[in-house]
């Protein structure tokens, strides 16, 4: 909503097309598509594989080719959730004009001192997945294809595992495809991963970035509720420490709880189930996503022996008691676990099956009927 | 065509250099490269910058080749030849040696692994390298599979084995530099791998970066799969582009028909009929040079005065002291007490118990290095100490190259 309005007062001319999860709703000024219509076979895969914020990272890809192929429109500037335009996109577009695939990188020059927060953009990836442009053409069709591919089973957060949602991913496109820009204009993409290094102006309605325009900021981890910090996940610098910047920030906050009280506020989303009621645990999700090649069929559906969920609950080998599939992944995924008992299937197999009854159905909140 | 340092017939020559680094085991693949290029560009003869120590052959001489020591790139300082291990050294050499040439007047650097051989004529890439600030070459230009594509994710989308850099890229070199000195270790899971991750922020950091997406430069078993080797009138063709540049990275001499050590090994055999038979010539050659030059697999930064291997955990140790290190003069002189092999074997200073055999300034890092062990022996200095001490000599010792002079 605040990306939309946004955009209508700087470029009213722009087409706006907006993905909704999980269902689309109608809204009279913007084009609203929902999972439905992306047409992917293994759509309820990645309904059960991703939680709904993920799932919306992992359809960004589907949802750029379907209006792309569709002729919705030939030149695409995708923005994700949690921004604000400042200004006018036509820029933008006229440098995508120069090739068919437009990635905005994090970092416009080196850090300085700032070596560590340079690792972390490498952990996080050299672009950033909150602005991007295609065209129509032969490599950005490629491109959107091996993107959609690729986070149909790993727009995972696995930093150690070369993944961050979808965002790594992108560190690959300017080789694997031609007719790439890497835009360096300090106005594209402004988030806090760059401040205070660019140097943000506000004159009036205008904003500068670095002397240049700026046209969209970026609020990732931003919570209007708590805007001391520019993000969540950082509490390197205070929002009041980012000279002008801080005036973005507090628009965007009066925007967008401008925008809560006009939309009626959906209540979070439903704990996702399997058919026969029982919640998906997040070590179910993961562990569907290490083992996709195998076809269960639609996850969710609880039913039947060649199931999911039947599967989590069979047994990892002979030995006795019984540690099934999803204990045996929950083992995998914690170094503590496997600190603790090593051999969980041997000699400690007695202990790890007394941790599952004791800690690790609260610990995981397995229902019952998987544990 | 001597092995004498930078002088004016190079300048004259004009304001392109190539180059590249190696220590005395990669030698022999130097002087092939080398020669390979100075076939097709006899007026590129190349800047072999040795991160080593010792005799050089006197073959080395009569190659078309212009060494460059640690001394004339300003490397040559304990806390770098006794700090870092051969690989290091050698990585951090790479952009010393760049900023180096730049700065002796150079235009234009190209640098090559010592492991490339040079196929065909590189006028264009010189061109583009000549008019970019940087050029870099991707692993990857084609769509492969995801296990591939994750292998680069970690260890960097360009290959450090080709850099081209002109003087509008001299502030990429000196922040490379920078950047790879602190740290140039495998240690993939926290974004480093020795001097390769940094380069795929250059893109966005520098102006004038070039992603070179030539198929024909910096051909390696990690993209042979999607451009296959072949001939076409007697000329390597990668796909259908003329070869230019091949790498050879971490191809093993012993084994030529595995391409690569690297990924648990790339069978030859794999990447196609001519890709098998391009490995085994180029084994053929380096032998050929290595048995003319007597080349030898030794490190001359690699044993103490003594003659004594220096451990891998020393040289960590060493780095890790920083300006402390100094009180040690000479690292690499243990003949004498106050020398640093000998504080490797004092007690470590939370052992206070005095118990003999003592915890070690050696064993305690290495204890430190290895939750494993940790998590075997938790209570070191009390009722593991027995337990600590017995794996050091049944494992650790061979299991972190420690020789018998740091036995506890």
């Amino acid at each position: 909503m605040v990306i939309a309005e946004s955009v209508r007062e700087f470029n009213p001319d722009l087409f706006i097309a907006m993905l909704v999860i999980p269902e689309k709703t109608e809204h009279e000024e913007i084009d609203c598509f929902g999972p439905e219509d992306l047409n992917l076979p293994d759509l309820r895969s990645r309904e059960f594989a991703y939680p709904e914020t993920v799932l919306t990272y992992a359809l960004t890809a589907a949802f750029m080719r379907l209006l792309l192929n569709s002729g919705y429109a030939t030149s695409l500037l995708f923005v994700k959730q949690e921004s604000m335009v400042v200004g006018d996109l036509a820029p933008i577009f006229d440098e995508l004009e120069e090739g068919e695939i437009l990635l905005t990188p994090h970092l416009l020059a080196p850090l300085g001192e700032g070596r560590d927060r340079e690792l972390n953009i490498l952990h996080s990836g050299a672009y950033n997945g909150g602005v991007l442009g295609v065209t129509q053409g032969e490599e950005s069709t490629r491109f959107l294809n091996w993107w959609d591919a690729r986070l149909a089973t790993n727009c995972r957060h696995k930093v150690g595992a070369g993944m961050h949602f979808e965002q790594r991913w992108l560190d690959l496109v300017p080789g694997l495809f031609g007719s790439v820009v890497i835009s360096r204009d300090p106005g594209f993409n402004i988030g806090h991963w760059c401040l205070p290094e660019r140097p943000i102006s506000v004159e009036g309605q205008r904003v500068l970035a670095d002397a240049s325009p700026a046209r969209i900021f970026r609020f990732s981890g931003y919570d209007p509720d708590a805007p001391e910090f520019p993000t969540i996940h950082s509490d390197r610098v205070a929002t009041a420490a980012l000279g002008d910047a801080a005036i973005v920030f507090e628009r965007y906050r009066s925007a967008a709880k401008l925008a809560r009280s006009v939309i009626e506020d959906t209540a979070s989303a439903p704990v996702a189930c399997f058919t026969n009621g029982v919640p998906i645990p997040d070590a179910a999700r993961d562990l569907y996503l290490e083992v996709s090649k195998q076809d269960f069929g639609d996850p969710f559906d609880s039913e039947g022996p060649e199931s999911f969920f039947e599967w989590l609950k069979q047994p990892v080998d002979d030995g006795t008691p019984a540690i099934t599939n999803l204990w045996h992944h929950v083992h995998q995924i914690r170094t503590d676990l496997r600190g603790a008992f090593r051999d969980h299937l041997g000699s400690d197999r007695e202990a790890f099956a007394a941790w599952i009854v004791s800690s690790g159905i609260h610990e995981h909140d397995i229902d019952p009927a998987l544990a | 065509m001597t092995g004498s340092s930078v002088g004016a017939r190079e300048l004259r020559g004009g304001q392109v250099a190539l180059c590249t680094v190696t220590a005395n085991n990669y030698l022999g693949r130097a002087c092939v490269m080398a020669r390979s290029l100075v076939d097709i560009h006899p007026d590129l003869v190349p800047f072999v910058g040795i991160t080593d120590k010792g005799q050089r052959p006197s073959q080395l001489d009569r190659e078309p080749l212009s060494v460059i020591s640690l001394e004339d790139i300003g490397l040559a300082l304990n806390e770098l030849t006794f700090g870092l291990r051969r690989e290091q050294l050698a990585v951090v050499a790479k952009p010393a040696l760049i900023a180096h040439l730049l700065d002796v007047g150079f235009e234009t650097v190209v640098y090559l692994d010592p492991d490339m051989l040079v196929c065909s004529k590189l006028d264009s890439v010189i061109e583009i390298v000549s008019e970019s600030a940087v050029t870099l070459t991707p692993h990857l230009l084609d769509e492969t599979s995801l296990e591939s594509e994750i292998a680069i994710l970690l260890s960097g989308v360009y290959n450090a084995g080709f850099v081209g850099v002109s003087s509008k890229g001299r502030g990429f070199v000196d922040w490379w530099l920078d950047r790879t000195l602190v740290n140039p270790e495998n240690d993939v899971e926290n974004c480093v791998y020795y001097d390769q991750r940094w380069l795929d922020l250059a893109p966005s950091m520098f102006e004038g970066v070039m992603v070179l997406r030539d198929r024909g430069v910096n051909v390696a078993y990690w993209n042979m799969a999607e451009r296959e080797l072949d001939r076409r009138e007697g000329n390597l063709v990668a796909g259908t582009a003329p070869v230019k540049i091949l790498h050879f990275s971490g191809f093993d001499l012993r084994c030529p028909e595995q391409a690569s050590v690297h990924f648990g090994g790339v069978s030859a055999d794999s990447l196609g009929p001519e890709a098998k038979r391009v490995f085994k010539e180029y084994a053929a050659m380096v032998q050929e040079v290595d048995r003319q030059l007597g080349s030898t697999d030794e490190y001359g930064y690699g044993v103490f005065k003594s003659g004594e291997p220096i451990p891998d955990v020393a040289r960590l140790i060493y780095r890790e002291l920083g300006e402390e290190a100094a009180r040690f003069n000479n690292p690499f002189d243990d003949t004498h007490p106050s020398s640093f092999a000998n504080w490797l074997n004092a007690p470590a200073l939370i052992d206070e118990a005095r118990v003999c055999p003592a915890i070690t300034n050696l064993w305690e890092r290495v204890y430190r290095l290895r939750p494993d062990v940790q998590a075997a022996y938790p209570d070191l200095t009390g009722n593991d100490r027995e337990g600590f001490v017995a794996w050091t000599r049944s494992s650790g010792l061979a299991e972190h190259g420690v020789g018998e002079a740091f036995r506890i």
